[in-house]
């Protein structure tokens, strides 16, 4: 019986990084509708929208990976993933730059990930090149359910220099 | 789909809980006879399930007790005090073991020992009753099984075992009219059996054979009494070349014809149950099921929104029929969700129980009103604060039988739960006549912590309701029921989290009421629907006392004052709080109830009252308590809900200028 498994991740760029996330965490993707701010709330948090009847808290990614802010392209989407909190599932969308495709990755194609900075550590499960670029698999669950903003430059700089 | 273990879990926890219900029942004096069958049915089941899903220890003692009903069944004991203690005893260890699936922990395993010694030592003494008549009865049999009897795992066979036991018999199978055998099915019940029985036993005797069966079979019962013929035995035998069906009752009759027959009973002894009326559902379905309809009247009010600007006269109709529906369904999916009251008075009625016994005190507990229908949620969360009330009622209300007579009261302490709907709210009283609550003592002991002010003359009401702060309890000492100071509080905090509030009244040696005060709904609200800089947001209407036009031109801090109904009151500035906008003039107000006090709140726009689904701002927020949660607007936007409360409360800590410092 072969023991590699396939996984399929959803790519997508924050900043000037490409990472990953396993599909099973992702619900669905939308387009960034009207928002409305929550005054007085955590900086990374964007607002909250409509999703059919239900109220969606939207954290904006690049503010929760200490980049600065940007203004919405076209291009910019909101990721609706499942986040653990209280041992409870809770649905959550995120702020992406773009998105980009679902790729298959077998196990034996994750490569270590960097192991310098803070970000790496606590928040990448792993790395893969596809299509000469290196994606960064992220621990959707570890950077969203806690409180913290991650550095992300410090990392940037080492998958530079790859 | 729920795993087995679960499915046993629960119907085990059903079974329990009207065995429980059957037994607060017996106590309480009723005497019918199908309650203790009823008893003996619930553990017989019990017995059953716990042994086939591997609680031995559990099947054992309930089949000790289970021996002991059988014998209440037939007469042979009597269900008395003590009986019913160890019946208690018996529900609460099988409901926590049942509960965490574990009946080898220490503890348990040693309370169930102990639990079988006694009952063991109970069956060897007995209470006899005077055992039934023994003369010889022929009964004349028929069961005419419903189709599905094999369905239920029920086998003819066992029953006529049974009847064996009882005495001889002959019978008789016959087919039943109609039976295709060109689409015979083997798992149907086709053929029905006559039978004639020979016995000493009572017909009620004969009667419990059939329990197993009976909500799956007519049975027909004629008895013959022959204790006033000449026949002292009858040859049954004479009855098996009876190949003809239906001819063994005729000729049965003939037989013992010319002789006085005595036709005591002639019992059918039921149809077969109708099938029931109501269906377990999944809450997780219900949840789902309410998910949808809040999302359809959302989207539906959307849907209006754009037909009005329309003049597509067949559109806005359309548009108006569906409102209708949406609305109907919205109320009948909303009153699914609803559970009456009664589902658990058995808990009370236990406590109650119990309690008279502990205290030694006699104590009755009545209710009315109790079939009232309330959201599933509320009733969960109503338990503890109910059970802590009535506690209180018992333990430091009602007094002792001496006392209660020497005062000129009768021997017999009440306590009653009343319950009634009015208007948009749940209204629960929790009276009893005992000796009230002593003010004195209440105000001596507020002074006492410092939560009074020596100086301060207080009302009656306003000293009474210190009972609900936090550590307050005037028990001299901690029992085991009450005195740890705990209490009420946190049944008001109870209360309150379930968006009701709860008042006490009392006269000393007369009694005390709580009075629980409920909204109906807890998810839907009527708001006020305001614009503050380019946002609308949601100000709840229970809140708001009168919406005002401001004339006062040089209002420019966080903090003001307005003129309102000749006095003033200070205004707090939503603009300033939500928008980072310096423009400071507002040119509406809404006057808010803040602790008994006017609050101004000042706004852009006061767009109109709106019904408000709430939804909650997740875990996301929860440092931004300022809002009571969000709602969806009828344009599709997202609208928060704001709570006036604690808004104004952090405003007014923050507030830099000592000029308005007396608030409180």
């Amino acid at each position: 019986m072969e023991t590699s498994t396939n996984q399929a991740y959803l790519t997508f760029s924050v900043g000037k990084e490409t990472f990953g996330a396993n599909v099973k965490s992702v619900l669905e993707i939308l387009e960034v509708p009207a928002l409305t701010t929550v005054p007085q709330a955590a900086v990374y948090m964007r607002g909250v929208i409509n999703l059919r009847g239900s109220v969606l808290p939207v954290v904006d990614t690049r503010i929760k990976m200490g980049l600065p802010f940007q203004e919405d392209t076209i291009n910019t989407c909101i990721v609706v993933i499942q986040v653990e909190q209280h041992h409870q599932l809770m649905p959550l969308g995120i702020i992406v730059d773009a998105i980009q495709e679902v790729i298959d990755i077998q196990e034996n194609q994750i490569l270590p990930a960097p192991t310098l900075g803070n970000f790496a550590n606590t928040l990448l499960t792993g790395m893969i090149k596809h299509q000469e670029k290196f994606v960064l698999l992220l621990n959707i669950q570890k950077l969203f359910s806690s409180e913290e903003i991650f550095e992300l430059t410090e990392t940037e700089e080492i998958t530079n220099n790859l | 789909m729920a795993s087995l273990e679960q499915i046993f879990k629960q119907e085990c926890m059903e079974l329990l809980e009207s065995f429980e219900q059957g037994l607060v029942n017996a106590s309480n004096g009723d005497e019918r006879k199908e309650i203790v069958t009823d008893l003996f049915r619930s553990l017989h089941t019990i017995k059953g399930s716990a042994s086939m899903f591997g609680f031995q220890k559990i099947s054992e003692l309930t089949h000790e007790l289970e021996c002991l009903f059988d014998e209440i069944r037939e007469g042979k004991r009597i269900l008395n005090q003590e009986l019913i203690t160890l019946s208690f005893q018996f529900i609460d260890i099988a409901r926590s073991v049942v509960d965490s699936g574990n009946e080898n922990n220490s503890k348990e395993s040693k309370l169930i020992q102990d639990l079988i010694f006694k009952i063991k030592n109970i069956s060897t003494s007995t209470n006899f009753v005077t055992s039934p008549i023994t003369n010889q009865i022929l009964y004349y049999i028929n069961i005419k099984p419903s189709e599905q009897l094999f369905l239920t795992g029920n086998n003819l066979l066992y029953v006529i075992d049974d009847l064996l036991k009882l005495g001889k018999l002959t019978c008789r199978i016959y087919l039943f009219e109609n039976t295709n055998f060109n689409q015979f099915n083997f798992q149907k019940a086709h053929t029905g059996i006559e039978l004639i029985l020979e016995t000493n036993q009572s017909v009620d005797q004969v009667k419990e054979q059939f329990i197993f069966i009976q909500d799956n079979a007519k049975i027909e019962i004629e008895e013959f009494n022959l204790l006033n013929t000449k026949i002292d035995v009858v040859d049954l035998s004479n009855f098996s070349d009876i190949c003809n069906p239906f001819l063994l009752k005729e000729s049965l009759t003939v037989q013992l014809d010319g002789i006085s027959l005595a036709n005591v009973s002639k019992g059918k002894i039921n149809e077969p149950e109708k099938q029931n009326h109501s269906i377990r559902v999944a809450s997780y379905k219900l949840d789902e099921l309410m998910s949808l309809v809040s999302e359809l009247i959302t989207t539906q009010a959307q849907l209006e929104v754009a037909a009005i600007h329309s003049t597509n006269v067949q559109l806005i109709n359309v548009v108006e029929s569906l409102q209708k529906i949406s609305r109907r369904m919205r109320d009948t999916v909303f009153s699914v969700c609803l559970i009456p009251l009664n589902s658990v008075m058995v808990r009370f009625q236990r406590l109650i129980s119990d309690l008279s016994i502990e205290l030694n005190k006699e104590i009755k507990f009545e209710t009315s009103g109790t079939e009232i229908e309330l959201d599933k949620y509320v009733i969960e969360n109503l338990v503890d604060p109910l059970l802590h009330l009535l506690r209180n009622c018992a333990d430091h209300g009602i007094e002792d039988s001496t006392t209660r007579v020497k005062n000129g009261k009768s021997k017999v302490g009440l306590i009653s739960l009343t319950a009634y709907i009015s208007g948009t709210h749940a209204i629960l009283e929790i009276k009893d006549d005992g000796a009230g609550i002593d003010k004195n003592k209440i105000l001596a002991k507020a002074l006492k912590l410092g939560l009074a002010d020596p100086n301060f003359k207080y009302h009656e009401e306003d000293i009474i309701n210190f009972i609900f702060h936090p550590g307050f309890s005037t028990a001299q000492t901690v029992t085991s029921v009450s005195g740890r100071g705990v209490g009420m509080d946190v049944v008001k905090k109870n209360i309150t989290k379930l968006k009701g509030n709860i008042t006490v009244k009392s006269e000393l040696n007369q009694g005390t009421q709580f009075n629980i005060r409920l909204p109906l709904t807890l998810s839907i609200t009527e708001g006020l629907l305001v614009k503050v800089g380019n946002s609308v947001y949601v100000i709840p209407l229970e809140n708001v006392i009168k919406c005002v036009e401001i004339k006062e031109e040089n209002l420019n801090t966080v903090w003001s004052y307005i003129h309102y109904n000749e006095s003033q009151i200070p205004i707090l500035s939503l603009q300033k709080v939500f928008t980072t906008s310096t423009a400071f003039k507002y040119p509406k107000a809404v006057v808010v109830n803040f602790q008994n006090q006017l609050v101004g709140l000042g706004v852009d726009e006061v767009l109109g009252e709106h019904q408000v689904v709430l939804k909650s701002l997740g875990n996301f927020y929860k440092d931004s308590p300022e809002y009571g949660g969000a709602t969806i607007l009828g344009n599709g936007q997202v609208s928060l809900v704001l709570d006036v409360q604690r808004i104004i409360q952090n405003h007014l800590n923050h507030q830099q200028n000592q000029k308005y410092g007396n608030l409180n």
